[in-house]
């Protein structure tokens, strides 16, 4: 009975001691904020960007979903590092359906990122992306 | 006589199993919703003290507002939590304890929350929105206190009632409001 006393004593005095050496800090897996973008009209060009990146990022994502009658163009820049203002990837997406199509790269800036979506006057139907970096 | 005053509970049985479900808070205020919880404890000294690890789940999803008619999604928050506790009985009572405990939390929260939105307008409608929001998984640490009254009806079964708040470093602090229903073995 002793001995049972100990090993369960001592299982949860690790288990305290490991809480203790972590410090009670905490430990971030993964801190992704993402944009949503909701487009019904694309007579103007809709310009958007992600804040600087906490931490470094190792890719871009792109999620589109959505339906065009012409060509769609897709521009991401970078903006704020030493280099300037620079263009990461330029995508043309050409008129139909679109259902959860995914564009990635490697990314490895913690710089904020600019999203410029653009149509036409005569572009008819909608859009929705998702962006981000992780 | 001396037995029953030096005795908390019957201490027959020196472990127990809890099952039971907290209304717990967490970092938003409408953030509150009921979090299940599993608990192992050892009783010691005539049940004096207890040592208990616990686990627990919780999964709240909470709506927005529109933006500009704009559903942004809901908020979606997802906890797993794990607790070591040390509690010690107050009454020197066979039936009845009122324990105070304290203990270290270590909670892991998987959120996809909405923090904002902007609006693309034209007199003609609203051409586009974008909405902002953030997924996160973190591993929070922090210390608990507690305090919960348990009632032994039974030589192996006994019904508790808690209050404990939990300091979750940046999770902020959640209070919990529990009961549950306990079998010592």
């Amino acid at each position: 009975m002793r001995k049972a006393f100990f090993g369960y004593f001592s299982t949860v005095i690790n288990l305290l001691v490991i809480f203790a050496l972590m410090g009670c800090h905490d430990l971030t897996i993964m801190e992704r904020p993402y944009q949503r973008l909701l487009i019904s009209n694309f007579s103007a060009p809709l310009r958007t960007s992600l804040p600087p990146y906490n931490g470094l990022p190792t890719s871009l994502t792109l999620r589109i979903s959505g339906t065009i009658s012409k060509p769609v163009i897709l521009t991401v820049d970078q903006l704020g590092d030493s280099q300037g203002r620079y263009m990461i990837r330029r995508d043309t997406l050409i008129a139909g359906t679109y259902t959860d199509k995914r564009l990635t790269g490697d990314h490895y800036s913690s710089q904020s990122v600019e999203l410029t979506v653009t149509g036409t006057d005569s572009t008819a139907g909608n859009l929705i992306i998702e962006w981000y970096r992780q | 006589m001396g037995t029953t005053l030096l005795n908390a509970q019957v201490p027959k049985n020196r472990n127990s199993v809890r099952l039971g479900v907290d209304l717990t808070s967490l970092d938003a205020p409408d953030a509150v919703g009921p979090r299940y919880v599993g608990r192992l404890a050892r009783h010691f000294s005539n049940d004096r003290f207890v040592v208990a690890a616990e686990g627990g789940y919780m999964n709240k999803t909470t709506s927005n507002f529109p933006f500009n008619d704009v559903d942004p999604g809901p908020n979606q928050r997802e906890r797993f939590t794990a607790d070591a506790t040390v509690l010690f009985d107050l009454l020197p009572h066979p039936h009845h304890a009122l324990r105070l405990g304290a203990g270290l939390s270590a909670w892991y929260r998987r959120d996809d929350v909405y923090r904002g939105a902007t609006a693309l307008l034209t007199p003609a409608g609203l051409p586009a929105v974008v909405i902002n929001r953030q997924k996160l998984h973190e591993l929070n640490m922090g210390a608990h206190v507690a305090i919960e009254y348990d009632w032994l009806f039974n030589e192996r079964w006994s019904a508790d009632v808690g209050f404990r708040l939990a300091d979750l470093s940046k999770a902020g602090i959640s209070s919990m409001l529990g009961v549950g229903v306990n079998y010592r073995f």
